[in-house]
């Protein structure tokens, strides 16, 4: 029990620093002092991790939090992109009468990003995604007080409740299919029941409750990721709100879905990977497909953005899909390579979280820099509003080409890494045409070509606003409203960027040791495929009381 | 009549999921829309404590359905604040009149 | 020194120079163009000394081989080496780097900013030849794209930003299709005795069969070949993939036209004759009539094309799309025997690769001259419209003696570097099929026919015909000289062509013996075509 607490220590220092910043609010304290106060606190909340870092669990132990070597590096990334949030945003809220709000909410919504990632527990991890949602509502409401931000608070609100909705439906069926709301125990039911040890069919999933729990999961949480087709939202969501808020949108949901998909949907639901890998592949290239598609029409830099971001979701979901096939295939997933391993190539599902990472770092660098551009109730709209940006911010153009020219994949950047890490699994999964002979799986072949096509399309669109910035001359002096902490904010973000890009070893290696990890007593969250029989060995009971 | 068994209540929380859907996709009125919101969720919960009721599983199921009732009474407080605002702006709770963002 | 020091002081001499450059004050405009000088003047010593030292032209084989681990996650090495087939073109890529750079004195604006570019392009044009290892080649491929895209669009003519955007795109295209081919390679190469790798020697090794416990199969070969030929046909480029060229030619500043003609082009039918082939020769058989009918087409549509311009500079773009279609033809000339999977004419086929690689440094020599010689007179009248010349044999007599040599090289004058390659690409094609040859000796009709036109129409006539003409000033000292040093390689290498064959004709016919022997050829046409 006390390691619960223990493991969940950063989160409730964080939510608990919220409430006394809402509370604090009531008082007449200088706005401006709201934002370092934050910083402060999620300090706290890092050293709060730090100290928990050291914690150990008991697999045996029935507890409705888990965290391994791979999760508490996601805890890390969150941190401290929550600390650059907050560094942009300093000084759009210095003035501000709700700034209080403003930083409690946001502390409040990172606490839920870090409950998703430990979560153990269907009803956890359900109520920390709510809590992601909840303060975002009124983040947006915050924003921007004209009609199309309440449009835009609106359609978010209505869609983002009926997703919960459906990911409830979802999570109702996994609950009567496996008996259990642990994610471990589901794992081991279903490893028994369905696993590839036990089952003529391995992937194909006995039970129709399984595949209804799957795509319904696979739906709620596909809004939070805005997967086509349901990513209708964001594009006039971002656009109706702030530059702060669409860059919020497009981090924290992004990270909280993914972590939610890979925790519940691949790591938990042993047995239907096949359906699994069959939708992922879908949504992969409609999503990259649709997001590039339009953004090539925008002109609005939000909305651009958006269907970028759209975009960014089908190429993660390139790694998920791959990280399914390995899960029936953990024989095959490693064929060829039998000398050295994987030789510390990431898997599907660590491919998709490096392309997050990657992806969420560049996002909060560029949203930063358009909140460093926008003034007072004055948003950068237009795209034609960053001409000639490398004349008149030199600096600033060039930390947001960085950005975009990572999103675009070129190298060294993190984005072509990342990109690198996805093609390189879906390249990887093999086919077995007779006994013995081993082909590139045909739909993964297509998938990774229609991915680098869309690079190449999704190309088109960062580079027009690089030659906007740096081909044309200024139409205007721009009078940045974002105040220095912002453009810190996005410096800092361009270094890290660059960093991660220049020396991509580390995080490789991060990635690597899951193997390690998993087996190893510390972690309760496994990778089903590689430890099939262990579970099986061990044969635990189903923990009811 | 033979007592209702497990496949009775989770057809009837498919319905009351499915009218949810349709509710939210038709309606023009937001409080109609919310009204979807809550069949959906009431569709989940029923799902919820049938699962627990039918089977050995314990408490677990109509332990969820408590706390997604608390969770459903805080949406809807947001939801009438949004809509209230709405109405100020708008001077209507009718959603089809929010269409300045391009769709 | 030893070879790690010497090939990595080749490449990033230029990175060394940019550094430099980056420390200086924008305004010491001298000085910047001093260091940037004496950088690219170090990488073209030092691989004239490489070649004249340490170069053995008896060996086919890979020498100077560096072999440094790079990412061992991935086994990606830093693996660089020379060949017959890469010391010419790195050769070529120092010295006419270091001439464009003599030339860009013409460029005044942002000249720092200039400089830094123009040298991380160096760098990234001599990784492409010398790397070894597949990932290394992709990431030097990549690092050339950018400082590209920078030098045409702010650098460059009126619709620079088009161009630029045109340039990136394509080139990138290709590339995201290289990338999977190189990944494909990559997981595919588990099964040999090398284990996953990215070494090009050891993928040509499983490619053509040569490797004891895997082969690529023929599905692998077809498939990596179609892409991998795709992103190096953009470059080269071989129509239809070929519309960026003349808006990036004409959009470009003198200097970079001379290097996107000289160079970049270059690497397209290096990706193809060092990559595509080696790696996937069952592929390449199996698309080679295909790749000789994309040749004969380039070199009829762009001689077509040259002769329907008016804007000098477009001219001489579309004149290379019609001269880099010689190299893709002397390459694909592969024809073998039904049945058995013999090569039919291995001698042909040697002709024909070592006339493809000689038609590049031709090319790469002439090119830049034609490009240098329109640039010097646009920056005296200001315009390039063809219709508007005329006398300028009688307003600078040296400049025009120096422009006609150099496009009667481009031409293929008996004597002058074009002529060797085209006549060694034909010859080996009438042994392919005689058709194609009579199409392909057609082009050298044309190519006359609109070089001649353009020469009678700038250079002789009465009278000067266009604006601007109080600005005709004889040529510069240091223009004579870059033009000079041209047309005299242009001399040298058309009457010895002996000193280049020299040098590549061991590795080329490694390479054409190592593909003609390729373990099932003719199994994998007969599964191909029943697929």
């Amino acid at each position: 029990m006390w390691e619960t607490f223990q493991i969940v220590l950063p989160q409730t220092v964080l939510a608990g620093l919220a409430c006394l910043f809402i509370l604090g609010g009531t008082f007449s304290i200088p706005a401006r002092l709201w934002g370092p106060l934050a910083l402060v606190a999620l300090g706290l909340s890092a050293g709060a991790l730090y100290y928990s870092a050291g914690v150990t669990i008991d697999p045996t132990e029935p507890l409705a939090v888990s965290r391994s070597a791979l999760d508490l590096g996601i805890l890390w990334s969150c941190l401290l992109i929550g600390a650059l949030f907050v560094l942009i945003s300093i000084g759009s809220q210095s003035q501000s009468a709700t700034a209080a709000e403003f930083y409690g909410l946001l502390l409040l919504l990172l606490s839920g990003v870090m409950l998703v990632t430990v979560a153990n527990d269907l009803i956890l991890l359900f109520l920390s995604l709510e809590l992601i949602s909840v303060p975002t509502y009124v983040l947006l409401y915050l924003g921007r007080h004209d009609n199309a931000s309440q449009e835009a608070t609106t359609k978010y609100f209505l869609l983002s409740v009926l997703s919960a909705a459906i990911l409830l439906y979802g999570f109702a069926f996994l609950y009567g299919l496996t008996g259990n709301t642990r994610l471990d125990a589901i794992q081991t039911v279903l490893s028994t029941t369905y696993g590839a040890t036990n089952s003529d069919t391995p992937g194909a999933g006995g039970s129709p409750l399984g595949i209804i729990a799957l795509l319904l999961i696979f739906a709620g949480l596909g809004f939070k990721i805005a997967a086509v087709p349901f990513h209708f939202y964001a594009p006039d969501v971002y656009e109706g709100t702030t530059a702060f808020n669409a860059g919020l949108l497009a981090v924290a949901p992004k990270i909280a879905g993914f972590v939610a998909l890979i925790h519940v949907a691949s790591y938990s639901l042993v047995g239907f990977e096949r359906t699994g890998q069959q939708l992922a592949l879908i949504l992969a290239a409609i999503t990259m497909t649709g997001g590039n598609c339009l953004a090539l029409l925008q002109t609005n830099i939000r909305r651009l953005l958006a269907y970028s971001s759209i975009a960014h979701a089908g190429y993660m979901l390139i790694g998920i899909a791959a990280g399914f096939w390995e899960s029936w295939n953990p024989e095959l997933s490693l064929q060829g390579a039998s000398e050295s391993g994987r030789m510390g190539l990431p898997g599907g599902v660590e491919a998709s979280l490096l392309y997050l990472l990657a992806y969420s770092l560049t996002s909060v660098g560029l949203f930063g820099g358009l909140v460093y551009l926008a003034r007072p109730g004055r948003e950068i709209n237009h795209i034609d509003e960053l001409t000639g940006l490398g004349r008149t911010q030199p600096l600033l153009a060039a930390a947001l080409a960085v950005f975009l020219f990572s999103l675009a994949g070129i190298p060294p950047l993190p984005g072509f890494w990342a990109k690198l890490s996805v093609f390189a699994t879906a390249l990887s999964v093999r086919q077995e045409v007779e006994a013995g002979v081993y082909v590139i799986h045909p739909a993964f072949l297509w998938l990774a070509v229609i991915g680098v096509v869309n690079a190449a399309i999704g190309g088109v669109y960062y580079l027009k606003l690089i030659a906007l910035m740096f081909l044309n001359d200024p139409l205007s002096t721009p009078r940045p409203g974002g105040g220095r902490p912002a453009l810190a904010g996005v410096l800092c973000a361009a270094a890290l960027v660059l960093a991660f890009g220049l020396a991509p070893r580390m995080v490789f290696k991060a990635l690597a040791s899951r193997d390690d990890a998993a087996t190893s007593a510390n972690s309760s969250r496994l990778n089903p495929g590689r430890s099939i029989e262990r579970l099986a060995s061990q044969s635990r009971p189903v923990d009811r009381p | 009549m033979p007592p209702a068994d497990l496949n009775a209540y989770l057809f009837i929380a498919g319905v009351l999921f499915v009218c949810g859907v349709v509710c939210m996709a038709t309606k023009r009125n937001a409080v109609g829309v919310l009204m979807g919101v809550e069949l959906v969720l009431n569709g989940a919960n029923l799902n919820f404590v049938a699962f627990a009721r039918f089977t050995p599983l314990g408490l677990d199921g109509q332990v969820i359905s408590l706390f997604v009732i608390v969770l459903a009474a805080a949406e809807a407080a947001i939801a009438l604040a949004i809509a209230l605002n709405f109405y100020n702006n708008h001077l209507t709770i009718d959603i089809d009149r929010a269409d300045e963002l391009k769709q | 020194m030893n070879d790690t020091a010497l090939l990595t002081l080749i490449i990033f001499a230029p990175t060394i120079g940019a550094l430099f450059v980056a420390l200086c004050n924008p305004k010491a405009d001298g000085r910047m163009r001093a260091i940037a000088n004496a950088a690219s003047l170090v990488s073209l010593v030092l691989s004239i000394g490489a070649w004249w030292y340490k170069f053995d032209s008896s060996v086919g084989g890979m020498q100077m081989v560096v072999n440094h681990t790079w990412i061992a996650t991935w086994n990606v090495n830093y693996q660089l080496g020379l060949d017959g087939i890469s010391l010419p073109l790195v050769l070529l890529t120092c010295l006419i780097s270091y001439l464009a750079l003599l030339a860009s004195t013409s460029i005044t604006k942002a000249v720092k900013g200039y400089l830094i570019l123009f040298l991380l392009l160096e760098t990234g044009m001599l990784g492409v030849f010398l790397a070894l290892d597949f990932f290394l080649f992709y990431v030097f491929w990549e690092v050339m794209l950018l400082p590209m895209y920078f030098l045409i669009g702010v650098w460059g003519g009126p619709r620079r930003e088009y161009a630029a955007i045109k340039f990136f795109l394509y080139t990138l295209v290709g590339s995201v299709l290289m990338l999977i081919a190189l990944l494909m390679f990559y997981f595919d190469s588990g099964g040999s005795s090398f284990g996953k790798t990215f070494d090009i020697v050891a993928l040509a090794q499983i490619g053509q069969g040569r490797d004891a416990s895997y082969q690529f199969t023929p599905f692998v070969q077809m498939t990596a070949f179609i892409l991998l030929f795709i992103g190096f046909a953009i470059k080269v480029p071989v129509f239809p993939f070929h519309t960026w060229l003349p808006d990036a030619h004409v959009e470009a500043p003198t200097p970079i036209s001379m290097i996107l003609a000289g160079v970049l082009l270059k690497m397209g039918g290096y990706g193809i004759i060092r990559i595509a082939f080696p790696i996937c020769p069952i592929g390449a058989q199996y698309a080679a009539h295909a790749l000789v009918v994309l040749g004969v087409v380039s070199i009829l549509y762009g001689a077509f094309a040259a002769m329907a311009q008016t804007d000098f500079k477009r001219l001489v773009a579309y004149s290379s799309v019609s001269h880099m279609g010689y190299v893709l033809l002397g390459i694909a000339v592969w024809k073998l025997t039904e049945g058995t999977g013999e090569t039919v004419g291995r001698d042909y086929w040697q002709m024909g690769m070592n006339g493809a690689m000689f038609q590049m440094i031709a090319h790469g020599i002439s090119s830049p001259g034609m490009f240098f010689i329109v640039g010097v007179i646009y920056e005296r009248v200001h315009h390039r419209d063809l219709n508007q010349f005329g006398g300028l044999m009688g307003l600078m007599p040296l400049y025009s003696g120096l422009a006609v040599g150099i496009f009667f090289a481009g031409l293929g004058l008996p004597g002058l570097c074009g002529f060797i390659g085209e006549i060694f690409t034909v010859l080996s094609t009438w042994n392919y099929n005689p058709l194609y040859a009579i199409l392909a000796a057609s082009g050298v009709i044309l190519t006359a026919g609109y070089i001649l036109w353009t020469v009678q129409r700038v250079y002789l006539g009465a009278e000067y015909k266009g604006p601007h003409a109080e600005g005709i000033t004889p040529i510069t000292d240091r223009e004579f000289g870059i033009a000079a040093v041209l047309l005299a390689l242009c001399i040298v290498l058309g009457v010895y062509p002996e000193l280049l064959f020299s040098q590549m004709r061991a590795s080329v016919d490694l390479l054409v013996d190592n593909l003609a022997n390729t373990k099932g050829l003719i199994k994998a046409a007969a599964d191909v075509t029943g697929l």
